[in-house]
């Protein structure tokens, strides 16, 4: 009897723990869908200034497609086509579609804290990181793993990482991003996260841009759909227009 | 010929409203003012004020678009204690576009774009240079167009644009595919009678950000050729909040000196040097405040044009700036002083509908 508590007390502590990697691997299967669509506003915000961007898109897991159409008035038409890790931007003024690259993607997003590289930042952070487990710490009142994650090579867009894991959910509720010599570079909070299709998404997130004073963009999703069926040749360049 | 544009304007607008579609009708735009002031060579009063108002009328649905955007200018100018005055009626585009099975569709007034959109594209169509506005919208041209995906990045682009002279008619052809990270293309195009272009275009990056193309332009008889190129590279500091891009532009017709300049040898050329470089500096300061600098440079006669500017945005949609054109060079040369002025100062108020 005293052996059995002995060993129930003992296995949570050391038998379930989990490491870095297989953490990472339980957020990574909390998102995984063939496709989603999903419709969205952008709060850019200065102090007391705003700007309010609405958008929709549709994303494709597999070979990590995805595309958005600006639809709020100032930027009506505006069409964002990514495959994989490029980007293609669609300006209906101009009815032509530009390739961002280079050093362009660093650039904000319609003035926003997310730069194009954001928008590229491929889905498995195993791919792109080494990652250690640190001290669980305690994120606006939710228990997280701590997680280090610092970049396997020079091309990845963040230097280093620390990401706070939901230990219930396996949600990402914070993560700062930094440059090379620690310099903290962003940070994203999870404002809200549902429950949809049985599985934990942010549906409302924070970036702010640590660089700047006094400066944030708000993301929120408003409807998002799993699985669903999206329009044939929906990433093509052709049909960008 | 501006009642014509109001015309086709209106005629496009009802054929769009009679469609069968289920799409709503949208109408968005922008009212714009400059107002500019020149320091002239003779001291004397010159300024001008333009207000525009953007209207954009637009109606989608899965399979078809309608689009067309039409510009109402009133122009108020003192010049040489001249005063003139222009109420201006403008369709840059109106255009019934089709996603078929077989491809997209554009007919009507449109803009057909070949090679990498920028400055000093040498397949520009119309190679004009706004210098109040570098990335204005480009005015359209009646046509049909088709475009065919091979797959997601490659396909081709082909367009017909009749004349009532026949032989005046134009036509041209693009190919275009990735490969890496790059966009590369070939294109052929036949602007007008006596007017062809052939040539190639890439864009990608190799750490830094790298275009190009070349373009080989031919008459009919084959009598008069000559090449155009340009090279253009870009590159990030202090996090990206800082971008450099720069042109380096070349015309085999150009002169090699400014004693050859000709005024008149205006068509498929954006200036008159054989070499020029263009320089773009964009320093975000964040999301409302933007400064940008722009430079031409004539590398033949060492003058140039800078043109310096800040931009905020008051809220959405609603922005106010200034743009300063600061000309230089020796007498006689290009963006010399004593012929385009010493300076030049501009105050923009946009407001998007």
């Amino acid at each position: 009897m005293f052996r059995l508590i002995f060993v129930l007390l003992i296995v949570p502590v050391f038998g379930f723990s989990l490491t870095a990697k297989e953490i990472i691997q339980k957020v990574d299967d909390n998102q995984l869908f063939k496709t989603e669509k999903y419709e969205a506003t952008m709060v850019i915000q200065k102090g007391s200034q705003k700007l309010t961007k609405k958008f929709n898109g549709y994303t494709q897991t597999a070979g990590k497609k995805s595309f958005m159409e600006f639809t709020n008035p100032e930027d009506k038409g505006v069409k964002y086509l990514k495959l994989s890790n490029q980007l293609w931007i669609y300006f209906p003024d101009a009815d032509d579609t530009m390739k961002i690259s280079g050093h362009m993607l660093q650039k904000g997003m319609m003035g926003s804290d997310i730069s194009y590289e954001d928008m590229l930042e491929e889905n498995s952070l195993d791919e792109q990181y080494v990652s250690s487990l640190a001290a669980d710490t305690n994120v606006n009142g939710v228990l997280c793993y701590h997680i280090v994650l610092v970049a396997k090579s020079d091309k990845v867009t963040y230097a280093k990482q620390d990401i706070f894991i939901d230990k219930t959910k396996y949600v990402m509720v914070e993560a700062i991003m930094y440059a090379v010599g620690d310099r903290p570079i962003k940070r994203m909070t999870a404002l809200k996260v549902e429950k949809i299709g049985g599985r934990y998404f942010i549906t409302e997130m924070e970036i702010v841009d640590l660089r700047q004073k006094n400066t944030k963009t708000v993301v929120s999703f408003n409807k998002i759909e799993l699985d669903v069926a999206l329009p044939k040749d929906g990433f093509s360049m052709s049909k960008l227009k | 010929m501006k009642v014509s544009y109001a015309g086709i304007f209106l005629t496009a607008v009802m054929l769009a409203a009679a469609l069968p579609l289920h799409a709503e009708i949208s109408l968005g735009g922008a009212l714009r003012n400059d107002f500019l002031v020149m320091k002239p060579t003779n001291n004397q009063a010159n300024f001008n004020n333009t207000l525009e108002l953007k209207l954009v009328f637009t109606r989608a649905a899965e399979e078809w678009k309608f689009y067309a955007d039409a510009r109402i200018s009133l122009y108020a100018g003192l010049i040489t204690n001249i005063t003139q005055t222009d109420l201006g009626l403008n369709l840059l585009r109106a255009f019934i576009r089709y996603y078929s099975p077989a491809g997209v569709i554009t007919l009507g007034k449109t803009y057909m774009n070949f090679g990498i959109r920028g400055m000093f594209n040498p397949f520009e169509m119309v190679k004009n240079v706004n210098f109040t506005d570098l990335n204005y919208d480009l005015e359209g041209m009646i046509a049909l167009t088709w475009e065919l995906g091979f797959d997601e990045l490659s396909g081709l682009k082909t367009y017909v644009r009749p004349d009532p002279a026949l032989s005046n008619s134009g036509g041209g052809l693009a190919l275009y595919t990735h490969l890496g990270t790059f966009d590369l293309g070939a294109i052929y195009n036949r602007k007008a009678y006596d007017r062809n272009v052939a040539g190639v275009y890439f864009k990608g990056d190799i750490e830094l950000g790298v275009n190009g193309a070349w373009a080989y332009h031919f008459d009919d008889y084959g009598t008069n050729r000559f090449n155009e190129a340009n090279l253009g590279l870009d590159y990030s500091f202090f996090d990206g909040k800082l971008i450099l891009a720069l042109v380096f532009y070349f015309d085999e017709t150009g002169a090699e000196n400014s004693s050859s300049y000709n005024p008149f040898s205006t068509v498929d050329k954006y200036f008159k040097a054989k070499y020029y470089s263009y320089a773009n500096i964009s320093v975000v300061f964040d999301e409302f405040f933007s400064m940008q600098a722009d430079g031409f440079f004539n590398m033949i006669d060492g003058s140039g044009l800078a043109m310096p500017q800040v931009k905020y945005t008051l809220s959405d949609g609603l922005s106010v700036g200034a743009l300063a054109g600061i000309p230089w060079g020796p007498d006689k040369s290009e963006f010399s002083p004593n012929t385009s002025g010493e300076f030049s100062i501009l105050g923009r108020f946009e407001a998007k509908l």
